[in-house]
């Protein structure tokens, strides 16, 4: 496939993303489009962070390397999070050191084992900053030759498509707290609290048909189809706590 | 380190009415080691409910009928919150299997992980509903061990 053919593929369907939870499979078509398996995006990581897990955002990785990459805190020595201390360039590595024998001494031999049970023998990674003033890595794995600088070129203005467009539905979900009415949280609570429609009436003195309408209200300010989802989107973006 | 996965692996229902077993022996059998509860979700009127398991792995009062999802989120690890409610979101679109693995805190301070199992089924009106089960999960390490009963 052309090079324009599969950027103007993939741009599409990365602005089509609608929601966050679309991002997984997004990140995981960019990899496999370049020849690599996985897509991550995450925090990038501070000083005295220790685990990478919390870290993660959205990520095609298998949880059994994160664990294992936690258990022995290799983020504390990973070579390639140290280099961003300097500089925000791309960058690269090949765990078969290909195109530079030198890279060999910078990986502790336990962390390059891992990864290379992981089938993480190249990789890239990609820093953006979001409006939150917080850096975030967009991160490709997988088993091929070294990225050519033309494909690297093309995977990172991918790259921050996606970030672009995972940052602005993760910023968007934010703004909507402010968005619901005193009435509406009061609803979204008691629901979250096991409380039916009727009960919630009598709690509020009002019918449940007025309550049902909040709720609806509520559901379609928040993207929700039912209110199992109201209240678990209320929690995760701590609306109700 | 909450983790979910979608992905399933279907397995024919394994035939213990052939060697004299029965589906009480099943859970006794689930619950005889560790707690394990057992729930269902209203998709559309947002109402878990929960066997009196469910309050005790996560050491909340039980009350009949619906139980209050804040609090059982109160008791769930902060770094963990944000993936499991995104998993109920999710499922609840997917309307298929999941399962989840996270960490709880107890009233003591102790964390400990549990890990719930939905799988989703269709009603006769609406979204349907999601049975599940929930249980504690130990470290996988190799033990022995015999409970006088």
């Amino acid at each position: 496939m052309l090079i324009a053919e599969r950027q103007s593929l993939l741009s599409s369907e990365i602005t089509a993303m609608e929601s966050r939870e679309h991002c997984t499979d997004v990140l995981r078509r960019v990899a496999q489009s370049f020849g690599m398996t996985h897509g991550s995006i995450m925090l990038v990581p501070s000083p005295g962070d220790v685990r990478l897990l919390p870290l993660v955002l959205e990520s095609t990785l298998p949880i059994e390397f994160g664990h294992e990459f936690d258990r022995h805190q290799f983020i504390r020595y990973c070579p390639v999070v140290c280099k961003f201390a300097d500089s925000i360039l791309p960058r690269t590595w090949d765990l078969k050191f290909r195109s530079d024998p030198d890279m060999e001494a910078e990986w502790p031999p336990a962390m390059r084992d891992l990864m290379m049970r992981f089938g993480l023998v190249i990789g890239v990674v990609f820093v953006f900053p979001s409006p939150d003033s917080k850096l975030y890595f967009v991160r490709f794995d997988g088993d091929r030759p070294p990225l050519a600088q033309c494909e690297m070129n093309e995977l990172s203005m991918l790259a921050m498509t996606v970030f672009d467009q995972y940052d602005r539905l993760r910023r968007n979900e934010l703004m909507h707290v402010d968005v619901l009415s005193a009435r509406e949280l009061e609803v979204v609570r008691w629901t979250a609290q096991g409380k039916t429609s009727v009960e919630i009436g009598q709690i509020l003195s009002l019918s449940d048909h007025t309550i049902n309408a909040y709720m609806t209200t509520a559901m379609k300010k928040l993207d929700c189809v039912n209110r199992t989802q109201l209240v678990a989107k209320a929690i995760r973006l701590k609306i109700i706590q | 380190m909450a983790w979910r996965s979608y992905e399933t692996r279907h397995r024919p229902l394994e035939n213990y009415h052939a060697i004299g077993l029965h589906e009480c022996d099943v859970i006794a059998l689930a619950q005889a080691m560790q707690l394990c509860g057992f729930w269902k979700l209203d998709i559309d009127k947002g109402l878990f409910f929960g066997t009196k398991q469910i309050s005790d792995i996560f050491e909340i009062e039980h009350i009949e009928g619906p139980m209050n999802i804040q609090q059982l989120a109160e008791r769930i690890h902060p770094d963990d919150l944000d993936h499991v409610s995104e998993t109920y979101f999710r499922a609840c679109s997917a309307r298929g299997r999941f399962h989840t693995i996270h960490r709880i805190i107890t009233s003591t301070g102790v964390v400990k992980h549990i890990r719930s199992v939905g799988l989703h089924r269709a009603t006769d009106i609406g979204s349907g509903e999601y049975r599940g089960m929930l249980h504690e999960l130990f470290p996988l390490q190799p033990m022995a061990s015999v409970v006088a009963l």
